[in-house]
């Protein structure tokens, strides 16, 4: 997901490769220890100013051991964080779950004051998303390279076919054109799920009313939308003074390529 | 880890650091070297050589063995993380090379490009991403990360010439209209009229295979002769630059001279 970001934030390549060893392991921690005997979602925070990225990972699971750390991946990965992150905290979240806050300088490192960029740490999302990943960025003009590499990971993970694979990637380079043009926030969220050849992602909050212009009427064919004619649900569904616009795709799979196609 | 080998490790540290004892010392390498390996295995990806890595963490776990001082109190492990860390990147920034550089990606967007054709052509239907990652015997990241250096956008320069297949020639400035034509674009759709004229001849071919004949990527690959990486690309890339001429910012001065 990181590593899309890289271009856009014009991250130095050592802070980079520091961010995102660093959140893969807090990510890890999630995947391999969060949720013993049921499936959670995993929650990422980032926000971006000159001086500081700071990452959130969280989850809902089970909470960290606080008892003496195994000499297995707690030790060695926590270690890591703390050595790559300026700073870096464990904590467990009330009411369940753990969360590891990471901060890391940019350039002129010497002179971080870390205290000032805590206070421009996001907030939580106000609106609370389901999914198996739910990822929350300021500014939103990242949107798009961590929204399209968290839903191709997904889509993998759902058995997608190329084919559907690569409509997704039209898909969220549209949602996310889409987004920032009709976010009314400093900070957006979405939400991935994945089932079995299935993939839902949730996005906003959005403008009220910003998901109706998606809505093209096809019939004439004069005009077309990428985004509603691959995928195959486009829905803005109202919240409290804004709206959520939740896209769902299928992969029916299949032979997609006829046999006359393959002998011609 | 039980208390008793605890003990024993604090017990090493002295024999070696006061009183110099070198099998204690060796005792203590071997003892943490999985913690080396580990760290190594974090940053030496798919590509970046393993048993290399290994040596460089295992050198930063020496300096950490012997440089350890038992009186601050805090477990080897702490102090020792950070030393082969340093280590480890002190020997990416030796080689001028940044750490975890996709090395090869292209070459293997290659590989899974013609993997993708075989199992195709074998099995007569796309393959996932887990079907790929097996057939090369690759990991799903390492094919993801293939995918995305395929998908990658390269910045095309207005006077790249355009390879057309009808034989056309001409420069992406030959397409785009005079300023200060009236664009048929609407907020997020695009009419056919606008692609037609803003787009190569393939690029429309592909645009109305996938959009209006409901072909998929695949199929459009046989139908064209590219590969479904390369329709992938051209429909991102038509997409994108039709997109670009509906940024809300560039309409205002359209939109006066605009009559519909």
């Amino acid at each position: 997901m990181l590593a899309g970001l890289a271009k856009p934030l014009e991250l130095e390549p050592e802070l980079l490769s520091d961010v995102k060893t660093a959140v893969s392991e807090a990510c890890n921690n999630v995947v391999l220890h969060a949720y013993p005997d049921r499936p959670g979602p995993l929650l990422v925070t980032l926000a971006l100013t000159d001086e500081c990225v700071e990452v959130v990972v969280r989850d809902r699971g089970c909470g960290i051991e606080q008892s003496a750390p195994s000499e297995g991946w707690m030790s060695v990965g926590l270690a890591l964080i703390r050595t790559l992150a300026r700073r870096a905290e464990y904590l467990d979240v009330p009411g369940g779950g753990t969360e590891a806050r990471m901060l890391f300088a940019r350039r002129s490192a010497h002179e971080l004051d870390t205290e000032a960029c805590r206070t421009l740490e996001p907030r939580s999302p106000e609106v609370s998303l389901s999914g198996d990943a739910v990822v929350t960025l300021a500014p939103v003009s990242l949107l798009a390279a961590p929204l399209g590499r968290v839903a191709r990971a997904a889509a993998a993970w759902a058995r997608f076919s190329v084919d559907r694979f690569s409509d997704l990637h039209l898909v969220t380079d549209a949602i996310a054109a889409h987004a920032q043009t009709a976010t009314g926030a400093a900070e957006v969220s979405f939400a991935i799920a994945a089932a079995d050849r299935r993939l839902e992602v949730t996005i906003g909050p959005l403008i009220s009313g910003s998901g109706a212009r998606l809505q093209v009427d096809h019939a004439a064919g004069a005009a077309w939308s990428p985004l509603s004619l691959l995928a195959d649900e486009v829905i803005a569904e109202p919240i409290e003074g804004a709206e959520m616009l939740r896209v769902v795709l299928l992969d029916p799979g299949g032979p997609s390529v006829s046999a006359q196609q393959l002998l011609g | 880890m039980p208390a008793a080998t605890r003990a024993d490790t604090r017990e090493l540290f002295v024999r070696w650091q006061a009183h110099g004892d070198r099998r204690a010392r060796e005792e203590l390498v071997t003892r943490y070297l999985p913690l080396a390996r580990k760290l190594a295995r974090r940053y030496s990806g798919a590509r970046e050589p393993f048993a290399d890595l290994t040596q460089v963490a295992s050198l930063g776990l020496v300096k950490a063995v012997d440089r350890f001082d038992l009186e601050r109190g805090t477990g080897f492990s702490s102090y020792a993380v950070p030393t082969i860390v340093g280590e480890l990147k002190r020997y990416f920034r030796d080689l001028g090379w940044s750490v975890h550089v996709p090395r090869g990606a292209q070459e293997m967007a290659l590989k899974v490009e013609d993997a993708q054709q075989q199992l195709i052509v074998r099995s007569g239907h796309a393959p996932t991403i887990n079907e790929l990652a097996e057939y090369l015997e690759l990991s799903i990241e390492d094919v993801l990360d293939a995918l995305e250096a395929a998908a990658a956008h390269h910045s095309v320069s207005l006077d790249t010439p355009r390879e057309d297949r009808e034989g056309e020639t001409g420069t992406l400035a030959d397409v785009f209209g005079e300023e200060d034509e009236c664009y048929e674009l609407v907020e997020a759709s695009l009419t056919i009229r606008a692609a037609s004229r803003h787009l190569s001849t393939r690029e429309r071919r592909v645009i109305e295979l996938r959009f209006v004949e409901d072909l998929t990527q695949s199929q459009i690959a046989e139908e064209i002769g590219v590969s479904q990486m390369q329709v992938s690309r051209i429909l991102r890339d038509a997409l994108e630059r039709l997109r670009e001429l509906t940024r809300p910012e560039r309409q205002p001065e359209r939109r006066g001279a605009c009559r519909r």
